[in-house]
């Protein structure tokens, strides 16, 4: 089996676009000429470099769909097995195309340039950016047309299906003007053995659009996950993203958000249980490039056992982009002894009239909520999980869509009560 | 009238440079043997600047996180060492005259009258007059300069000299480490509660030089001592360099409030190391206004090392045209029930760049720390800029830790009543400016805070629009 990270990929070209090819030929030499992260890079500081080993991880073939118990009503539903799509039904939707990258680039080839290129947010992970860029194999793409509102939700499953699985799923969300869909996509493996999935996501709300992203990372312990997203809201467009982070060893995530367009907005959040000796590591940017743009952020993060956190987060206001408002805000749950939280929220404000404004905090459960459950008979375990729960339902709630928010609820309660055990 | 004045005005003007002992440009082993044969520096001195040097050498820097203003810095074109004499004049009438009349005019001697317990006033690289109040020395307490800390205290001061700041810390204590001269080394015996401030003074005179003063205060246990500091340098066309490393030790149940007002003129580039250990029940506290300069980095520290310590830094900062005022505060808890308190408030004006860097360490195996940090940032035009960079580390659930930031304006409702009641926009934003502040400014001794408010004044004229 060639290694993902030593022989160049066995690309097959044939059909598709000359720079498309060419941008994966490119990829693969900047993956080999980069060098490897190191802590001295403010990108990397509180990271653990261990994530980057690799040994022992290998791609496999497509196969049958395990099945995954996700939404009950979706507009459209696409199962990848190893970054292989194997089902894709619905899409009656009038004005949805849900494509696969062949379809894609046949359809809409030169729209899409931009978007499939190296997924580049700038916050230190552009070697391996580049690396799931050179070994994309297929691509999950959204598009809707002008004014078209898709009601329930498209779901995509990504399937790892053996332990040293290794999967590079890519999501394009390229939204019409003044459409609205909702997309909510799992990361999951068959068995119980560590994968390592380096994924991206890619959304452009055209002029009034409304994108909402919902991400479940539910792989293994022990594992590895590294997810690039970027996100670009024109005028008056909507962008929301939301990162639930219910597995893996060791998570890195890193989330570009431009707000480009005047009255512009982008909600980006995100729930961590980490448990074990998981490691969470989160780097947002939350860049405002003209006036009248709004962002709010907001991670949380709750943490058992040895877990680890990082959160990064910067809000960079640029010259001109006066009159904006950009919230974030990361709060962490420590529920262990020897547990670890680094916060790094950042702002830089280049402009005048803006209204911007961090915060973090710290802490642990209080105690007299925890008696109060106790005196009810609660054990303190579950009451602690209750609480837990309660700590992420600030961000559930923000999904916006009944259906999303109760699936949420199930996944987060579930691993909670893996973590239980 | 004032204490400290810092009026920029006030501070620019310089007298001809009248130097005994002048190192030359340029750094190597050549100067630090200069300085160490002028001062007549013990061997173990000695040996300790030239380590420093090369570890000054050998360091990069700090660009892949400070700002590339720090590479417009040539080494090789400042001068290391300037001096009339190491010894400081006990007696006002015995310090040279124009020396004198650079103090009067900045108000010195006249402060020390008033209420001060000890004053010191270093010119260039030596202190040229250093006095402690016969009542405060017959406590036992010792006010003198750095150099005459390590000859004649050496069994009290080479303890803790070099142990709070490593000579390794940073590229820029490396430097004061190899070339410091001047500072103040004060020790407070046990429970002498020290009752008027002690003050020093630091003056740059001379062009394309570099200040390196080091000062080691120790608090004996129960003891407490109030320090001020102000500094002021004339403009000059050339860059000019401050590097200080300030050492504080508050033992058991200790007191150190040090209080900094710098007000470099804007060629100054001031790099200073400040942090201090604090015992079982101590306290430290960093109260620091930064007004000018042309570039600061300065975090000031603590660490506190014993139960319930308690650290704590204020800070203003006030950025105008052409400044960075890259400020910040970095509080290592490592006893259990520790407690740090940062409050950081800036100001940018016009195409002034304020940041805020903070580091908070909250290891895991002790319990009941807490932290708290607000940083307020306030832009006054379209050019200014403000950065913020906290990083924040808790491990366990024994702590509460909380961090906070804005980033705001001043409301043009705000300004829009005053001008409504008969202020002028630049009288209703100066009010503004200073209601920002106002919790802080309380925390300054009063002759500094009433300065502070008439500066600010000065400041925002003619900054609206």
């Amino acid at each position: 089996m060639p290694s993902v990270f030593l022989d160049a990929p066995m690309w097959n070209h044939a059909g598709l676009p000359e720079w498309f090819a060419e941008s994966q030929r490119e990829a693969w030499e900047r993956f080999t000429n980069l060098a490897m992260p190191s802590r001295k890079d403010e990108h990397w500081r509180f990271a653990n470099l261990g994530l980057l080993e690799f040994d022992g991880f290998r791609r496999l073939p497509g196969g049958e769909d395990p099945g995954f118990e996700g939404l009950k009503e979706t507009a459209a539903r696409v199962v990848t097995v190893n970054d292989a799509v194997v089902v894709k039904d619905g899409a009656e939707v009038k004005g949805l195309e849900v494509l696969t990258l062949r379809e894609a680039l046949g359809r809409h080839g030169e729209r899409l340039r931009a978007l499939l290129g190296v997924p580049t947010t700038g916050l230190g992970g552009e070697k391996f950016a580049a690396l799931h860029q050179a070994q994309l194999a297929d691509a999950v793409v959204i598009v809707t047309a002008a004014g078209v509102e898709v009601g329930a939700p498209v779901e995509i499953v990504h399937w790892l299906t053996e332990a040293q699985a290794t999967g590079f799923p890519r999501t394009i969300i390229l939204a019409g003007e003044n459409s609205r869909v909702t997309v909510v996509e799992h990361h999951v493996a068959a068995g119980t053995g560590p994968v390592w999935s380096c994924g991206a996501a890619q959304i452009h709300a055209a002029r009034g659009a409304a994108v909402n992203y919902v991400q479940f990372n539910g792989h293994p312990e022990g594992g590895k996950a590294m997810h690039f997203s970027t996100l670009r809201s024109e005028r008056d467009a909507q962008v929301k993203h939301a990162a639930f982070q219910l597995g893996s060893g060791s998570v890195r995530t890193e989330v570009l958000s431009e707000v480009a367009g005047e009255g512009g907005r982008s909600d980006m959040l995100s729930v961590s249980l980490a448990a074990g000796t998981q490691e969470v590591d989160q780097r947002t940017l939350q860049d405002h490039l003209s006036a009248h743009t709004g962002s709010d952020l907001l991670y949380k993060n709750i943490l058992f056992g040895k877990a680890r956190t990082v959160f990064a987060g910067l809000i960079r206001v640029d010259e001109g982009a006066h009159y904006t408002d950009a919230y974030q805000k990361c709060r962490n749950l420590l529920l262990s002894g020897e547990c670890e939280a680094n916060s790094m929220p950042g702002l830089e404000i280049n402009a005048d009239q803006v209204k911007c404004s961090h915060g973090s905090t710290s802490g642990r459960l209080s105690e007299e909520e925890v008696f109060y459950l106790l005196s009810r008979g609660i054990p303190r375990e579950a009451a602690e999980h209750m609480m837990s729960l309660g700590f992420a339902l600030e961000v559930v709630e923000r999904l916006g869509q009944p259906a999303v928010e109760a699936l949420a609820v199930r996944l987060l309660a579930a691993r909670l009560a893996e973590i239980g055990g | 009238m004032s204490a400290v004045d810092i009026d920029r005005s006030v501070g620019d003007f310089s007298y001809p440079e009248n130097h005994t002992y002048d190192a030359g440009f340029g750094l190597s082993e050549q100067t630090i043997d200069y300085i160490c044969n002028v001062k007549n520096d013990p061997e173990w001195v000695r040996e300790f600047r030239k380590r420093a040097l090369k570890v000054f050498n050998e360091k990069p820097m700090p660009t892949n996180w400070a700002t590339k203003d720090l590479e417009a810095i040539e080494f090789q074109k400042i001068r290391y060492y300037l001096s009339s004499g190491s010894q400081p004049k006990r007696s006002w009438d015995e310090v040279p005259d124009d020396v004198k009349r650079t103090f009067e005019r900045l108000g010195i001697p006249e402060q020390e009258r008033k209420f001060l317990a000890g004053v010191e006033a270093q010119f260039d690289s030596e202190a040229a007059y250093s006095n402690i109040q016969k009542a405060v020395s017959d406590q036992g307490v010792i006010f003198v300069n750095s150099t005459e800390g390590l000859k004649e205290h050496a069994e009290i001061f080479r303890p803790w000299f070099g142990k709070v700041i490593p000579t390794g810390d940073n590229k820029f204590s490396a430097l004061n480490s190899a070339v410091f001269s001047g500072g103040s080394f004060i020790y407070v015996p046990k429970g002498v509660k020290v009752k008027h401030p002690l003050q020093a003074y630091f003056r740059i005179n001379s062009e394309q030089f570099g200040q390196f003063e080091r000062t080691l205060i120790i608090v004996d246990e129960g003891a407490e001592v109030m320090y001020m500091e102000g500094c002021t340098a004339p403009k000059f066309e050339t860059s000019t360099l401050h590097s200080a490393v300030v050492e504080l030790v508050a033992m058991k149940g200790a007191k150190i409030q040090y209080v900094t007002v710098q007000n470099w003129s804007a060629n100054v580039f001031n790099l200073v190391t400040k942090r201090g250990i604090a015992h079982e029940d101590a306290e430290i506290r960093w109260i620091d206004c930064n007004i000018g300069s042309r570039l600061t980095m300065k975090y000031p520290g603590v660490i506190m090392k014993g139960r319930r310590a308690r650290g704590e830094v204020i800070s203003i900062a006030l950025a105008g045209n052409g400044q960075h005022q890259d400020t910040g505060a970095k509080m290592i808890h490592a006893a259990d029930e520790t407690t740090s308190n940062i409050v950081s408030k800036s100001i940018s004006l016009g195409t002034g760049r304020s940041t805020y860097r903070g580091q908070v360490h909250i290891p895991k195996h002790l319990k009941g720390c807490k932290n708290n940090t607000e940083c307020d940032a306030l832009l006054i035009n379209s050019s200014s800029r403000t950065d913020t960079y906290p990083a924040i580390t808790v491990r366990g659930n024994e702590h509460a830790c909380q961090h906070e930031a804005s980033v705001s304006q001043v409301s043009a409702e705000q300004i829009f009543y005053m001008q409504q009641r008969g202020l002028s926009e630049g009288e209703a934003m100066s009010l503004s400016v200073n209601g920002f502040i106002n919790d802080l400014v309380r925390e300054f001794p009063m002759e500094y805070s009433v300065e502070l408010k008439r500066l600010i004044d000065l400041e925002m004229e003619g900054s609206v629009g």
